[in-house]
Parts: C-alpha cells; sequence; structure tokens
C-alpha cells in the first residue's frame, strides 16, 4: 500500500494535519510518501493507491497550479483510469478551469473539471455543514474564502447532497466532486475522523475496506455532534 | 485643534453607552466603541492620541507583552492609557481612547500601550501611527477569524505605517519580514544551554523558503517555526537578533539578556519560555523607546505573568496550576502541552480549554485539535485526563488518535466544579486544568473545587 501526499509541507490548513496522521492510522503498513512542492508527484509514474491533499493559503494555491500545469493530461488520465484522489479545501480548485480573484484577476486552473472558484478575500465563510452522501449524514465546517460555480451545474458529478449549510456556493444545494474514485469537497473536519460511517463506506467502495481505530468512542463523538448541528439555531 | 459637532455627539454617545453598560453590569471594553464608530466611521482618526503610542501585535503573546510593558510604565509613574481589560479590536481600541478622553476630548496621557487584534489592522493603522509596534509572532490562529498565517501577513504588511518602529521576532521566519521598509529592531532567544533541538510539532507555518520555495534546512527548532533555518538553495535565513537572552540560571530564577555586546541580567516572569519571548520583546521596545537598560531590570523585577494565564498553588503535596490554553488557537494549546510534557511527577490534566458560548449554541469546529500536538501528552507519567463541554467526546477521540490508554480518560459534558470528583488525588503530584479565554470564571470555580479537595486529600493522609 502507497499514500502520497502532496505538498504536505504548504497543502495543510484548518486542520488537515489530522487526515495525514489518521491515513496513517488506518494503514499502519503503509508506505506515506510526501511529496515536496518542487519534486514531482510519484502517482505519475508508479502506482499509488491513494492521493491525499489538504487546503492551503492563495499564494501557495498558485504555486501548485504553476507546478502541476505541465502535468495535466497525465493527472487526468490517472484520475480517469480510477485513482483514488481525495482532495479537501481549495486543493480540488486547483483542478478546476479557473480561480477568479477579488481583483478580477483569472487564475488558470489545470481544468480537468469545469467549475470557476471566485474568491473574496475579506469575505470569510465558516459555516456548519450537514450532507447526504447517500443514506448517510455527513458532517462537518466550511471555513474558506471562495465559492464554487460549476460551468454546468445540472450534470455536475457531485459528493453529497447539502442538507444544512451551503453546498459549492450559496445557491447550489450540491456539495464535492466524486467523479469515478476522484473525492473533493471543501467539509471539514477532518471529513474522514468526524464521519465514522462514511469513511467505512467510501474506503468499501474503492476498494480498500479499513477498520476504524476506537470506533465506539468516534460514533458517539459524531452522535452528538450531528445532533447538535441539525439544531438550526447552531452556529459555528 | 478644533473639532467638529459630530466629533463631539460621537464621543459623547460613546462615553453615555459606558455608563449606561456600567450601570447595567457591563464591563463595556467593545460596545461604546461599536456605537460611537456607527455614528461616526472616523471617530479613530479623530481621537486625541497619546504622544507615544507603543503597539502590540502578533497570533501569542500579545496580552502578556502588552501588561508587562504597562507595567513597566506604571512602575515609572508615567501616566499612560491600555486596552488591559478591553478588546483588542478597533472598537476595543476607540473604547479605551473614549474612557480616557475628556467630554471635550482631551486625552492627558503621554503613553499609550494598545494591543492591536492582527485582524483590525487595516482600520486601526488608517487612524493610528505607533511609534513603536511590537510583533511578538504570526502562527496560524482561529481559523473563522484569521484563515491562515499568511493571510494575516499580507493584512498587516499591507497597512504599516511607514513612519513606526518595528520589534521584530529574529526566531520567526513568517512575522519577520514584516515592513521591509519600515525601520525595525528585532529580538530573540540563542539556543539555551541543555535546549532540545525539537522539530516534533504538527504544525510548521513555514517549511519552504518564502524566496525560492526549496525545502529550509533546520537549523535549530525550538517550537513550530520558531528557531533558526536556511536555505540551502538561495542562502535566505533568519535576521540576526538585536536583543537576545542568551543563558538562563534556573536556580536565581534569572537570566542574561545580550544587546549591543553587553550582557544585562533580567529576572525571569515565570517558568515558561514563551514568557521569555514576552520579556525580551518588552526590553527591546522600551528600551527604543528611551529607557535604560538600568531601569527596565529594576522594574522587571517585580513584574509577574498575570494570574488568568498561569497561577499555581501548593497544596500539601499537590500542585495545582491553572494554565491559559487559549481555544481555537492550536498553537497556544500546544505551548501548554509542551510545558506540561516537561514536568515530572505524576500529573493530571482537566482539559477546559474548549470553546464555551452563552447559550449553548456555538458548535465548535474542532478540526484545530489536530492541529495541537497531543502527542505530547501521550507519556507515562500523565496519568489521567479528563474533558469537558460539549466537544468532549471529540477531544476523547483526539487524545485516543494521539495513543493515550482510554483507561486513562474520563469525560464530562459540562464545565461544573464537580467534576474535580473524577481526580485520583492519591495518585498525582500535579494537577493542570487548562482554560480559554472565554470561559476563566468557569475554570476558575473548577480550580476552586480542586484545591479544596486536593487540601482535604493531603489531610486526610
Amino acid at each position: 500500500m502507497k499514500i502520497e501526499i502532496l505538498y504536505p509541507e504548504i497543502a495543510n490548513l484548518f486542520g488537515e494535519i489530522g487526515h495525514q496522521m489518521f491515513l496513517q492510522l488506518l494503514f499502519p503498513k503503509a508506505q506515506i510518501i510526501r511529496t515536496q512542492l518542487l519534486a514531482r508527484p510519484t502517482f505519475l509514474d508508479e502506482q499509488v493507491d491513494l492521493i491525499f491533499m489538504g487546503p492551503t493559503s492563495e499564494n501557495s494555491q498558485e504555486k501548485i497550479i504553476q507546478v502541476l500545469r505541465p502535468l495535466k493530461e497525465k493527472i487526468e488520465e490517472r484520475i480517469h483510469a480510477g485513482d483514488r484522489f481525495f482532495f479537501t479545501g481549495n486543493a480540488m480548485e486547483v483542478l478546476g478551469t479557473s480561480i477568479l480573484t477579488d481583483e478580477g484577476r483569472s487564475i488558470q486552473g489545470l481544468g480537468i473539471f469545469e467549475m470557476e472558484s471566485r474568491r473574496q478575500m475579506m469575505h470569510r465563510l465558516t459555516e456548519l455543514y450537514v450532507g447526504m452522501y447517500d443514506d448517510l449524514q455527513v458532517v462537518g465546517t466550511k471555513t474558506q474564502f471562495t465559492q464554487n460555480y460549476p460551468l454546468d451545474p445540472e450534470t455536475f458529478p457531485y459528493l453529497m447532497k447539502t442538507v444544512r449549510g451551503f453546498g459549492m456556493n450559496k445557491q447550489l444545494e450540491g456539495e464535492g466532486i466524486h467523479f469515478h474514485h476522484f473525492v473533493g469537497t471543501y467539509v471539514l473536519g477532518p471529513l474522514l475522523i468526524l464521519n465514522p460511517l462514511f469513511t467505512e463506506r467510501l474506503f468499501e467502495e474503492w476498494g480498500i475496506p479499513v477498520t476504524l481505530p476506537h470506533r465506539n468512542t468516534l460514533l458517539e463523538a459524531y452522535d452528538i455532534r450531528l445532533k447538535g448541528y441539525l439544531n438550526p439555531k447552531s452556529y459555528a | 485643534m478644533l473639532k467638529g459637532l459630530h466629533f463631539h455627539l460621537s464621543l459623547w454617545y460613546g462615553k453615555l453607552m459606558k455608563k449606561i453598560l456600567h450601570m447595567t453590569g457591563h464591563r463595556a471594553t467593545f460596545s461604546p466603541g461599536y456605537y460611537a464608530l456607527k455614528l461616526n466611521p472616523d471617530i479613530l482618526l479623530q481621537l486625541e492620541k497619546p504622544k507615544h503610542l507603543f503597539g502590540v501585535t502578533g497570533t501569542n503573546g500579545k496580552t502578556t507583552s502588552s501588561h508587562f510593558i504597562a507595567d513597566v510604565l506604571k512602575d515609572k509613574g508615567m501616566e499612560h492609557i491600555h486596552n488591559s481589560y478591553g478588546s483588542n479590536t478597533l472598537e476595543g481600541i476607540v473604547s479605551t481612547l473614549m474612557d480616557h478622553s475628556s467630554w471635550t476630548g482631551k486625552l492627558p496621557y503621554e503613553y499609550g500601550v494598545f494591543e492591536i487584534d492582527e485582524r483590525s489592522s487595516p482600520h486601526v493603522y488608517r487612524a493610528m501611527t505607533p511609534e513603536f509596534l511590537l510583533v511578538t509572532n504570526l502562527f496560524r490562529d482561529s481559523y473563522k477569524r484569521n484563515a491562515h498565517a499568511e493571510f494575516i501577513f499580507d493584512l498587516i504588511d499591507g497597512h504599516l505605517p511607514k513612519e513606526t518602529t518595528l520589534i521584530l521576532n529574529a526566531d520567526d521566519l513568517i512575522s519577520s519580514r514584516l515592513g521591509r521598509d519600515n525601520r525595525h529592531v528585532t529580538f530573540g532567544i540563542d539556543p539555551l544551554e541543555g535546549e532540545e533541538h525539537l522539530p516534533q510539532n504538527n504544525v510548521v507555518d513555514i517549511e519552504n523558503c518564502p524566496v525560492c520555495d526549496h525545502l529550509l534546512r533546520k537549523d535549530f527548532v525550538r517550537y513550530h517555526h520558531i528557531g533558526r533555518f536556511a536555505c540551502e538553495n538561495c542562502g535566505y535565513a533568519n535576521l540576526p537578533r538585536d536583543y537576545a537572552i542568551t543563558r538562563i540560571d534556573s536556580a536565581n530564577h534569572t537570566c542574561t539578556l545580550s544587546h549591543r555586546g553587553v550582557d544585562w541580567t533580567f529576572t525571569l516572569p515565570s517558568k515558561n519560555i514563551v514568557d521569555l519571548y514576552n520579556l525580551v520583546s518588552s526590553v527591546a521596545l522600551l528600551h527604543e523607546a528611551g529607557f535604560s537598560m538600568e531601569e527596565l531590570q529594576d522594574s522587571f523585577s517585580m513584574i509577574k505573568v498575570i494570574e488568568s494565564r498561569y497561577k499555581e498553588e501548593r497544596c500539601g503535596k499537590i500542585d495545582v496550576a491553572l494554565l491559559m490554553a487559549k481555544a481555537i488557537n492550536p498553537i497556544a494549546s500546544s505551548r501548554s502541552f509542551d510545558y506540561i510534557k516537561r514536568q515530572t511527577g505524576r500529573i493530571a490534566v482537566i482539559l477546559g480549554n474548549t470553546e464555551i458560548k452563552a447559550g449553548g449554541l456555538n458548535e465548535e469546529n474542532i478540526a484545530w485539535l489536530y492541529d495541537i500536538d497531543f502527542h505530547f501528552l501521550n507519556q507515562e507519567n500523565i496519568v489521567q485526563f479528563i474533558t469537558l463541554g460539549k466537544r468532549h467526546k471529540d477531544v476523547d477521540v483526539r487524545l485516543l488518535l494521539a495513543g493515550v490508554d482510554p483507561k486513562k480518560i474520563t469525560s464530562f459534558g459540562t464545565f461544573s466544579p464537580d467534576i474535580a470528583y473524577a481526580i485520583d488525588y492519591e495518585n498525582v503530584d500535579k494537577i493542570f486544568i487548562l482554560n480559554d479565554t472565554d470561559n476563566i470564571p468557569e475554570m476558575m470555580q473548577v480550580r476552586e473545587k480542586v484545591v479544596e479537595l486536593a487540601k482535604e486529600a493531603q489531610r486526610e493522609n
């Protein structure tokens, strides 16, 4: 088992270090590859079982786009081939068509997913989130500067349907990306720790079933959180 | 200067609001400024300022450092104002200035010490120019308010008045890059005798060279990104320190502070290394402002860290310590965990540092727990963990994922003082009670109960 963490030295904001740690606990025997910004990603040249990237600063996001842009075709090929990707927060924006800044500057993304992210640096969005992944209730929080606009919202391959909070943007119920084995989401938590049932389901669908450490305590925490988040008067 | 009716109306409105709020039992450190700003958004620009304006900003250490500076001014008999018990936002600063202004808008104070919230930088620096601005450090903080360290860096850097002299932390590669066109002096702490190089933190807010993006070489890591780093590709490295603590004498409770080749002995304000940074940075600012090192040595010999940040009491054979570990701020909590990790004896830790808000409807984003170095607490001599508040099960999960034995954990959904009964007083030497800034009264009550039970247990023995 090989897990590649893309740019862990910069793509680690908003508690997503927890995912790096949790993946190691889920797969204690896995080889963890930590790829630095200037290094070529391993998954482009050899079989990697899961590729993870977390949220990053806006400046770093542009640097990541710059280093990945020449590799676009190969990355797209790996996504279509069914490689497992898990991108959280603004990581998935890198793969979109473009990112529009406050000043009206358009940063070209890799264009693998047809969506535009729009940044508002003085308008930070923070919300509690509950969404449905099939029949499972998924909880987390959103904390971001961007809203995301799929170019064709009707056919976009969303990950979840929003029950509380907002989806890709304030007008959309659909949240995240689920395309082949690529999973991307703005919902933070860390998502896999906050949602034990979702985690079991996702890894089963990915063909690598997991045994969760401390499953009962994870579920107890999830139950308390879900109840609180579903209270419409509660806030982040 | 004659000021217009609009200014005076807003000043009077703010001052009246303060009186009304006081009468209804409120501290009114934020609201008078809020209301005055509603009436007059330019009021901070128009309010008189003290002749010497000292600002303190940064992620951690603002409150302690600004208290140190104000305590020295007080000790030297200097008339000063300080937003000590108030808000450090724009509204809090306006409230403090209005509170000390006369009804005609006169401000008869020579010195002003202002703790300045980083997020308020654009509004504050537009309207006032600190003579000196101490930037303690920059780390990630509340995800909701501060997003990330680069965002805060840009916010401060983009609004710094060019006339301000910056007092910068040379051991911090992020904040020390602020205001490259401003005059600046630096402070820091040399690697101390016996101090370990400790690259063990979950969070390191800068790992790549800010110039060329190559991975930085870690020459000495004190904690997180505080230390000495260098880029092997382009040669980028930390600034040299103008004021440096070079030695600690624990037996005599003193340290050596070196400036321009001369060594000065200062009394240690506490046992915690972060307070050494607060000491050296405050000395740097005050010395640059004209106070002699002899004067500062004298004043700092009497200065103590404020009680809500650290309060220790010996109860027979048990030490009970209340230790600030600010909720939502992963670095502050990691610093407190690091302090606990270094203690000897059997330890119980009460984790009361989760966010608590009136009404109980606040659902804390618990992601910050995963930035904290919980692995520091996974050691044999820490024998008991008590988790509190609405997110107690989430804290349990975090402890378990850090490898803590489940048998050591007891959790409660409340902050009731009765949780003190859960401690096994027969088998602990030290009890650390971690609190947040927002739950000091609740955690003080827990502390009182713990102290009472610890004393009882000692008497029975």
